[in-house]
Protein backbone atom coordinates (compact mmCIF):
# COMPACT_ATOMS: atom_id res chain seq x y z
CA UNK A 1 0.00 0.00 0.00
CA UNK A 2 1.14 3.26 -0.97
CA UNK A 3 1.35 6.08 1.44
CA UNK A 4 -1.01 7.97 -0.87
CA UNK A 5 -3.60 5.14 0.49
CA UNK A 6 -2.77 6.13 3.83
CA UNK A 7 -3.60 9.74 3.54
CA UNK A 8 -7.14 8.67 1.73
CA UNK A 9 -7.93 6.54 4.61
CA UNK A 10 -6.88 9.07 7.12
CA UNK A 11 -9.21 11.49 5.79
CA UNK A 12 -11.86 9.03 5.89
CA UNK A 13 -11.42 8.29 9.46
CA UNK A 14 -11.54 12.22 9.97
CA UNK A 15 -14.30 12.35 8.22
CA UNK A 16 -16.09 10.20 10.41
CA UNK A 17 -15.60 6.25 8.89
CA UNK A 18 -14.40 5.13 11.69
CA UNK A 19 -14.21 1.24 10.56
CA UNK A 20 -11.60 2.42 7.61
CA UNK A 21 -9.06 3.14 10.39
CA UNK A 22 -9.06 -1.26 10.60
CA UNK A 23 -6.63 -0.71 7.58
CA UNK A 24 -4.18 1.33 9.12
CA UNK A 25 -4.21 -1.21 11.68
CA UNK A 26 -4.01 -4.10 9.93
CA UNK A 27 -1.19 -2.41 7.88
CA UNK A 28 1.22 -1.20 11.34
CA UNK A 29 0.34 -3.37 13.70
CA UNK A 30 3.19 -6.35 13.03
CA UNK A 31 5.49 -3.60 12.48
CA UNK A 32 4.09 -1.85 16.03
CA UNK A 33 4.15 -4.96 17.90
CA UNK A 34 7.62 -5.96 17.30
CA UNK A 35 8.92 -2.83 18.21
CA UNK A 36 7.47 -3.15 21.13
CA UNK A 37 8.04 -6.57 22.16
CA UNK A 38 11.48 -6.20 21.45
CA UNK A 39 11.49 -3.17 23.65
CA UNK A 40 9.92 -4.82 26.72
CA UNK A 41 10.83 -8.29 25.43
CA UNK A 42 7.39 -9.39 26.79
CA UNK A 43 4.40 -10.26 24.89
CA UNK A 44 1.25 -9.79 27.42
CA UNK A 45 2.87 -6.29 28.13
CA UNK A 46 3.25 -5.57 24.56
CA UNK A 47 -0.18 -7.02 23.26
CA UNK A 48 -1.50 -3.76 25.81
CA UNK A 49 0.95 -0.99 24.77
CA UNK A 50 0.28 -1.91 21.18
CA UNK A 51 -3.34 -1.61 21.48
CA UNK A 52 -2.85 1.73 23.66
CA UNK A 53 -0.91 2.96 20.75
CA UNK A 54 -2.97 2.61 18.14
CA UNK A 55 -6.12 4.12 20.53
CA UNK A 56 -3.91 7.27 20.44
CA UNK A 57 -3.10 7.65 16.68
CA UNK A 58 -6.61 7.15 16.77
CA UNK A 59 -7.91 9.47 18.74
CA UNK A 60 -4.89 11.95 17.36
CA UNK A 61 -5.42 11.65 14.26
CA UNK A 62 -7.24 15.12 13.66
CA UNK A 63 -3.50 16.51 14.52
CA UNK A 64 -1.77 14.37 11.84
CA UNK A 65 -0.61 17.46 9.91
CA UNK A 66 0.14 15.54 6.83
CA UNK A 67 3.62 17.46 6.27
CA UNK A 68 5.91 14.05 6.95
CA UNK A 69 4.41 10.61 5.93
CA UNK A 70 2.11 9.11 8.04
CA UNK A 71 3.91 6.14 8.78
CA UNK A 72 6.91 8.49 10.00
CA UNK A 73 4.20 10.37 12.50
CA UNK A 74 2.89 6.60 13.85
CA UNK A 75 6.53 5.43 14.48
CA UNK A 76 6.99 8.69 16.28
CA UNK A 77 4.13 8.19 18.53
CA UNK A 78 4.85 4.82 19.08
CA UNK A 79 8.14 5.47 20.07
CA UNK A 80 7.59 8.01 22.38
CA UNK A 81 4.62 5.75 24.39
CA UNK A 82 7.55 3.06 24.83
CA UNK A 83 9.71 5.96 26.45
CA UNK A 84 6.45 7.32 28.41
CA UNK A 85 5.72 3.36 29.15
CA UNK A 86 9.32 2.57 30.46
CA UNK A 87 9.84 5.73 32.53
CA UNK A 88 6.64 5.18 34.37
CA UNK A 89 7.80 1.12 34.65
CA UNK A 90 11.05 2.39 35.92
CA UNK A 91 9.15 4.31 39.39
CA UNK A 92 8.10 0.85 40.03
CA UNK A 93 11.19 -1.38 38.58
CA UNK A 94 12.59 -3.58 41.09
CA UNK A 95 16.82 -3.91 41.75
CA UNK A 96 18.42 -3.53 38.94
CA UNK A 97 20.45 -6.15 37.67
CA UNK A 98 23.49 -3.98 37.08
CA UNK A 99 26.81 -4.03 38.87
CA UNK A 100 29.03 -1.21 38.95
CA UNK A 101 33.03 -2.14 37.35
CA UNK A 102 35.49 0.37 38.16
CA UNK A 103 33.93 3.06 35.80
CA UNK A 104 31.17 0.86 33.69
CA UNK A 105 28.23 -0.38 34.46
CA UNK A 106 28.17 -4.06 33.70
CA UNK A 107 25.58 -6.33 33.74
CA UNK A 108 25.59 -9.24 35.82
CA UNK A 109 24.25 -12.08 33.45
CA UNK A 110 25.38 -15.41 32.75
CA UNK A 111 28.09 -15.65 30.05
CA UNK A 112 27.90 -18.21 27.07
CA UNK A 113 30.87 -18.21 25.21
CA UNK A 114 29.95 -21.55 23.84
CA UNK A 115 31.96 -21.33 20.10
CA UNK A 116 29.96 -19.74 16.93
CA UNK A 117 28.17 -22.61 15.16
CA UNK A 118 29.42 -23.45 12.19
CA UNK A 119 26.28 -23.51 10.00
CA UNK A 120 24.21 -20.84 8.83
CA UNK A 121 24.20 -17.44 10.74
CA UNK A 122 20.31 -17.42 11.69
CA UNK A 123 18.92 -20.44 13.65
CA UNK A 124 16.32 -20.91 16.68
CA UNK A 125 19.28 -20.48 18.76
CA UNK A 126 20.49 -17.41 17.18
CA UNK A 127 17.36 -15.74 16.84
CA UNK A 128 16.84 -16.41 20.59
CA UNK A 129 19.87 -15.06 21.44
CA UNK A 130 19.89 -11.82 19.65
CA UNK A 131 16.39 -10.97 21.08
CA UNK A 132 17.66 -11.54 25.11
CA UNK A 133 20.21 -9.08 24.02
CA UNK A 134 18.36 -7.00 22.11
CA UNK A 135 16.10 -6.81 25.16
CA UNK A 136 19.10 -5.64 27.48
CA UNK A 137 20.46 -2.42 25.59
CA UNK A 138 20.84 0.47 26.93
CA UNK A 139 17.16 2.44 25.83
CA UNK A 140 19.07 4.48 22.90
CA UNK A 141 20.58 2.05 21.39
CA UNK A 142 17.49 -0.23 21.70
CA UNK A 143 15.46 2.29 19.90
CA UNK A 144 18.16 2.92 17.27
CA UNK A 145 18.59 -0.23 16.10
CA UNK A 146 14.93 -1.69 16.31
CA UNK A 147 14.16 1.24 13.72
CA UNK A 148 17.58 1.08 11.70
CA UNK A 149 18.67 -2.38 11.69
CA UNK A 150 14.92 -4.37 12.59
CA UNK A 151 12.65 -2.30 10.31
CA UNK A 152 14.87 -1.00 8.23
CA UNK A 153 13.85 3.21 8.22
CA UNK A 154 16.18 5.33 6.60
CA UNK A 155 18.41 7.77 8.69
CA UNK A 156 16.27 10.87 7.35
CA UNK A 157 12.93 9.08 9.30
CA UNK A 158 14.71 7.87 12.19
CA UNK A 159 16.16 11.52 12.88
CA UNK A 160 11.81 12.59 12.27
CA UNK A 161 10.73 9.84 14.60
CA UNK A 162 13.28 10.45 17.50
CA UNK A 163 13.47 14.31 16.83
CA UNK A 164 17.48 14.17 16.77
CA UNK A 165 19.43 15.31 14.31
CA UNK A 166 20.96 13.69 11.36
CA UNK A 167 24.79 13.65 13.02
CA UNK A 168 23.74 12.51 16.03
CA UNK A 169 21.53 9.26 14.27
CA UNK A 170 24.60 8.14 12.84
CA UNK A 171 26.31 8.48 15.97
CA UNK A 172 24.17 6.35 17.93
CA UNK A 173 23.65 4.00 14.66
CA UNK A 174 27.26 3.52 15.06
CA UNK A 175 27.70 3.02 18.94
CA UNK A 176 24.15 0.80 19.39
CA UNK A 177 25.67 -1.81 16.60
CA UNK A 178 29.51 -1.43 17.82
CA UNK A 179 28.13 -2.38 21.46
CA UNK A 180 25.24 -5.02 20.14
CA UNK A 181 27.87 -6.31 18.00
CA UNK A 182 30.28 -6.83 20.89
CA UNK A 183 27.38 -8.35 23.04
CA UNK A 184 26.74 -10.98 20.21
CA UNK A 185 30.81 -11.60 20.22
CA UNK A 186 30.79 -12.17 23.86
CA UNK A 187 28.38 -14.83 23.43
CA UNK A 188 29.82 -16.32 20.81
CA UNK A 189 27.39 -15.84 18.11
CA UNK A 190 29.42 -13.31 15.47
CA UNK B 1 46.59 -1.56 1.83
CA UNK B 2 46.16 1.76 3.66
CA UNK B 3 48.34 1.03 7.28
CA UNK B 4 45.40 1.93 9.81
CA UNK B 5 42.54 -0.12 10.15
CA UNK B 6 39.31 1.07 9.32
CA UNK B 7 37.03 2.31 11.95
CA UNK B 8 34.27 0.81 13.52
CA UNK B 9 32.02 4.04 11.85
CA UNK B 10 33.74 3.48 8.15
CA UNK B 11 32.28 -0.11 8.44
CA UNK B 12 29.07 0.40 9.55
CA UNK B 13 28.51 2.97 6.87
CA UNK B 14 29.91 0.97 4.34
CA UNK B 15 27.52 -1.58 5.37
CA UNK B 16 24.67 0.95 5.23
CA UNK B 17 26.05 2.52 1.72
CA UNK B 18 26.54 5.73 3.44
CA UNK B 19 30.27 6.50 2.17
CA UNK B 20 30.79 8.27 -0.83
CA UNK B 21 32.38 6.23 -3.74
CA UNK B 22 35.34 7.01 -3.11
CA UNK B 23 35.73 6.00 0.99
CA UNK B 24 33.57 3.20 -0.49
CA UNK B 25 36.44 2.07 -2.76
CA UNK B 26 38.80 2.64 -0.13
CA UNK B 27 37.26 0.67 2.71
CA UNK B 28 36.92 -2.49 0.05
CA UNK B 29 40.34 -2.52 -0.89
CA UNK B 30 41.27 -2.67 2.59
CA UNK B 31 39.24 -5.41 3.75
CA UNK B 32 39.58 -7.58 1.14
CA UNK B 33 43.77 -7.66 1.85
CA UNK B 34 43.13 -6.96 5.91
CA UNK B 35 42.03 -10.12 8.28
CA UNK B 36 41.58 -7.72 11.36
CA UNK B 37 39.18 -5.62 9.27
CA UNK B 38 37.87 -8.23 7.11
CA UNK B 39 36.78 -9.91 10.18
CA UNK B 40 34.95 -7.04 11.72
CA UNK B 41 32.95 -6.59 8.44
CA UNK B 42 32.06 -10.13 8.75
CA UNK B 43 31.02 -9.81 12.26
CA UNK B 44 28.93 -6.87 11.96
CA UNK B 45 27.38 -7.77 8.38
CA UNK B 46 26.18 -11.04 10.53
CA UNK B 47 25.01 -9.36 13.25
CA UNK B 48 22.73 -6.82 11.26
CA UNK B 49 21.48 -10.10 9.19
CA UNK B 50 20.26 -11.24 12.52
CA UNK B 51 18.83 -8.22 13.89
CA UNK B 52 16.92 -8.03 10.37
CA UNK B 53 15.79 -11.10 10.32
CA UNK B 54 13.85 -10.06 13.18
CA UNK B 55 11.46 -7.87 10.91
CA UNK B 56 10.49 -11.73 9.51
CA UNK B 57 10.04 -13.47 12.76
CA UNK B 58 6.54 -14.79 13.09
CA UNK B 59 5.12 -13.61 15.84
CA UNK B 60 1.29 -14.45 16.14
CA UNK B 61 -0.70 -11.41 17.17
CA UNK B 62 -4.91 -10.72 17.72
CA UNK B 63 -6.20 -8.33 15.04
CA UNK B 64 -6.33 -4.79 16.75
CA UNK B 65 -8.07 -2.96 14.79
CA UNK B 66 -11.81 -3.72 16.02
CA UNK B 67 -10.70 -3.31 19.42
CA UNK B 68 -8.89 -0.21 18.58
CA UNK B 69 -12.18 1.59 16.88
CA UNK B 70 -14.63 -0.03 19.66
CA UNK B 71 -12.38 1.64 22.13
CA UNK B 72 -12.13 4.97 20.66
CA UNK B 73 -15.95 4.99 20.12
CA UNK B 74 -16.37 4.75 23.79
CA UNK B 75 -13.82 6.97 24.70
CA UNK B 76 -15.08 9.41 22.54
CA UNK B 77 -18.72 9.36 23.76
CA UNK B 78 -16.96 9.99 26.98
CA UNK B 79 -15.08 12.70 26.50
CA UNK B 80 -18.12 14.38 24.81
CA UNK B 81 -19.87 14.01 28.23
CA UNK B 82 -17.57 15.72 29.76
CA UNK B 83 -16.98 18.45 27.22
CA UNK B 84 -20.29 19.31 27.71
CA UNK B 85 -20.63 19.22 31.64
CA UNK B 86 -18.53 22.50 32.16
CA UNK B 87 -20.28 24.08 29.25
CA UNK B 88 -23.49 23.67 31.43
CA UNK B 89 -21.59 24.89 34.72
CA UNK B 90 -19.86 27.68 33.35
CA UNK B 91 -23.38 28.93 31.92
CA UNK B 92 -24.50 29.63 35.20
CA UNK B 93 -27.82 28.97 34.34
CA UNK B 94 -31.09 30.66 35.98
CA UNK B 95 -33.75 28.92 36.51
CA UNK B 96 -36.92 31.09 37.26
CA UNK B 97 -40.41 28.83 38.56
CA UNK B 98 -40.78 26.88 35.93
CA UNK B 99 -39.09 28.63 32.99
CA UNK B 100 -36.33 26.20 31.01
CA UNK B 101 -33.02 26.91 29.96
CA UNK B 102 -32.74 27.80 26.54
CA UNK B 103 -29.22 28.05 26.05
CA UNK B 104 -27.82 26.03 22.85
CA UNK B 105 -27.04 23.01 24.77
CA UNK B 106 -30.97 22.62 25.62
CA UNK B 107 -33.58 21.74 23.88
CA UNK B 108 -36.97 23.42 25.01
CA UNK B 109 -37.59 20.81 27.66
CA UNK B 110 -34.29 20.71 29.14
CA UNK B 111 -33.82 16.93 28.48
CA UNK B 112 -31.02 17.33 26.64
CA UNK B 113 -28.96 17.91 29.86
CA UNK B 114 -31.14 15.21 31.65
CA UNK B 115 -30.11 12.67 28.88
CA UNK B 116 -26.41 13.71 29.00
CA UNK B 117 -25.75 13.50 32.35
CA UNK B 118 -24.93 10.07 34.40
CA UNK B 119 -27.97 8.68 36.54
CA UNK B 120 -30.02 11.06 33.90
CA UNK B 121 -33.08 10.71 36.32
CA UNK B 122 -31.69 12.12 39.23
CA UNK B 123 -30.31 14.58 37.41
CA UNK B 124 -33.71 15.75 35.97
CA UNK B 125 -35.44 15.07 39.20
CA UNK B 126 -33.17 17.60 41.07
CA UNK B 127 -33.01 20.43 37.76
CA UNK B 128 -36.99 20.16 38.66
CA UNK B 129 -37.51 20.54 41.77
CA UNK B 130 -35.00 23.41 42.22
CA UNK B 131 -36.54 24.97 39.23
CA UNK B 132 -40.19 24.36 40.76
CA UNK B 133 -38.83 26.09 44.12
CA UNK B 134 -37.91 29.44 42.72
CA UNK B 135 -34.05 28.27 42.91
CA UNK B 136 -31.12 29.39 40.84
CA UNK B 137 -29.17 26.48 39.31
CA UNK B 138 -25.53 27.68 40.32
CA UNK B 139 -23.33 24.64 38.86
CA UNK B 140 -23.98 21.20 37.62
CA UNK B 141 -21.09 18.24 37.66
CA UNK B 142 -21.27 15.38 37.03
CA UNK B 143 -21.43 14.42 41.11
CA UNK B 144 -23.72 16.89 42.54
CA UNK B 145 -25.82 20.17 41.79
CA UNK B 146 -25.43 23.23 43.54
CA UNK B 147 -28.49 25.43 44.09
CA UNK B 148 -29.73 28.53 45.27
CA UNK B 149 -32.95 28.79 47.43
CA UNK B 150 -35.24 31.19 49.15
CA UNK B 151 -34.61 30.18 53.33
CA UNK B 152 -38.77 29.10 52.94
CA UNK B 153 -38.08 26.63 50.14
CA UNK B 154 -35.73 24.27 51.77
CA UNK B 155 -38.45 22.24 53.23
CA UNK B 156 -40.18 21.79 50.59
CA UNK B 157 -37.21 20.65 48.36
CA UNK B 158 -35.85 18.63 50.74
CA UNK B 159 -39.27 16.47 50.95
CA UNK B 160 -38.47 15.99 47.33
CA UNK B 161 -34.90 14.97 47.48
CA UNK B 162 -35.10 13.15 50.11
CA UNK B 163 -32.92 10.40 49.06
CA UNK B 164 -30.15 12.60 47.87
CA UNK B 165 -27.21 13.87 49.86
CA UNK B 166 -27.90 17.21 50.30
CA UNK B 167 -24.91 19.85 51.71
CA UNK B 168 -25.79 23.42 52.12
CA UNK B 169 -24.89 26.38 53.05
CA UNK B 170 -26.15 29.97 53.70
CA UNK B 171 -25.84 32.74 51.81
CA UNK B 172 -24.70 36.43 53.98
CA UNK B 173 -24.62 39.13 51.79
CA UNK B 174 -24.72 39.33 47.64
CA UNK B 175 -23.20 36.11 46.52
CA UNK B 176 -20.76 35.34 49.78
CA UNK B 177 -21.11 31.58 50.60
CA UNK B 178 -21.15 31.23 54.68
CA UNK B 179 -21.70 28.30 56.31
CA UNK B 180 -23.18 28.36 59.99
CA UNK B 181 -19.63 27.16 61.39
CA UNK B 182 -16.85 27.48 59.38
CA UNK B 183 -18.28 30.20 56.69
CA UNK B 184 -17.69 27.73 54.01
CA UNK B 185 -19.52 25.10 51.82
CA UNK B 186 -19.46 22.03 54.03
CA UNK B 187 -22.42 19.06 54.90
CA UNK B 188 -24.02 19.93 57.85
CA UNK B 189 -25.67 16.40 58.00
CA UNK B 190 -29.01 17.09 56.34
CA UNK B 191 -30.46 14.26 54.98
CA UNK B 192 -28.59 10.40 53.80
CA UNK B 193 -31.47 8.77 52.51
CA UNK B 194 -33.25 9.28 55.82
CA UNK B 195 -37.24 8.90 56.17
CA UNK B 196 -37.24 12.10 58.65
CA UNK B 197 -37.37 14.91 56.05
CA UNK B 198 -39.05 17.57 58.05
CA UNK B 199 -36.40 20.49 59.72
CA UNK B 200 -35.76 19.82 63.30
CA UNK B 201 -35.99 22.68 65.71
CA UNK B 202 -32.40 22.97 66.00
CA UNK B 203 -31.82 23.28 62.10
CA UNK B 204 -34.69 25.94 61.90
CA UNK B 205 -33.15 27.93 64.81
CA UNK B 206 -29.75 27.31 62.69
CA UNK B 207 -31.06 29.20 59.66
CA UNK B 208 -32.58 31.57 61.97
CA UNK B 209 -29.31 32.51 63.42
CA UNK B 210 -28.46 33.39 59.73
CA UNK B 211 -29.45 37.00 58.71
CA UNK B 212 -30.23 36.00 55.05
CA UNK B 213 -33.41 34.55 53.04
CA UNK B 214 -31.15 32.66 50.39
CA UNK B 215 -29.67 29.12 51.12
CA UNK B 216 -27.06 27.05 49.09
CA UNK B 217 -27.37 23.54 48.40
CA UNK B 218 -24.95 21.10 46.95
CA UNK B 219 -27.36 18.46 45.87
CA UNK B 220 -25.55 15.65 45.35
CA UNK B 221 -26.66 12.56 43.13
ZN1 LIG C 1 42.57 -3.35 8.72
Amino acid sequence: MSPINDIEIINRVIEGDKEAFSQIVQKYQNMVFKYVYYQFNNYDEALDITQDIFITVMEALQSFRQESKFSTWLYSIMVNHCKNYRKKMNRYSTVSLKVMKGEDEVDLQLQDYRENPEDKVVNEDSIRIIKEEISKLPEDFKDILTLRDIDGLSYNEISEILDINLSNVKVRIHRGREYLKNRLHARGLI
Amino acid sequence: MTLKHLKFEEISDLLDNELSDQEKEQCLSHITVCEVCGQEFDSLSKCLTLLSSLKNECIVIPDFSERTIMICRSREKKRLFLKAVPAIAASVIIIFGAGFIRTGLFNESGSYVAANLTGHNETQKIIETVSNSNGRIIQITQAYIDGEFDKNSVAAIKRVLQKNKIKHAFIVNSGMLVNPAAGRMEDVGFTLGSASVSLNNDENQNYASIESDKVRMRIFK
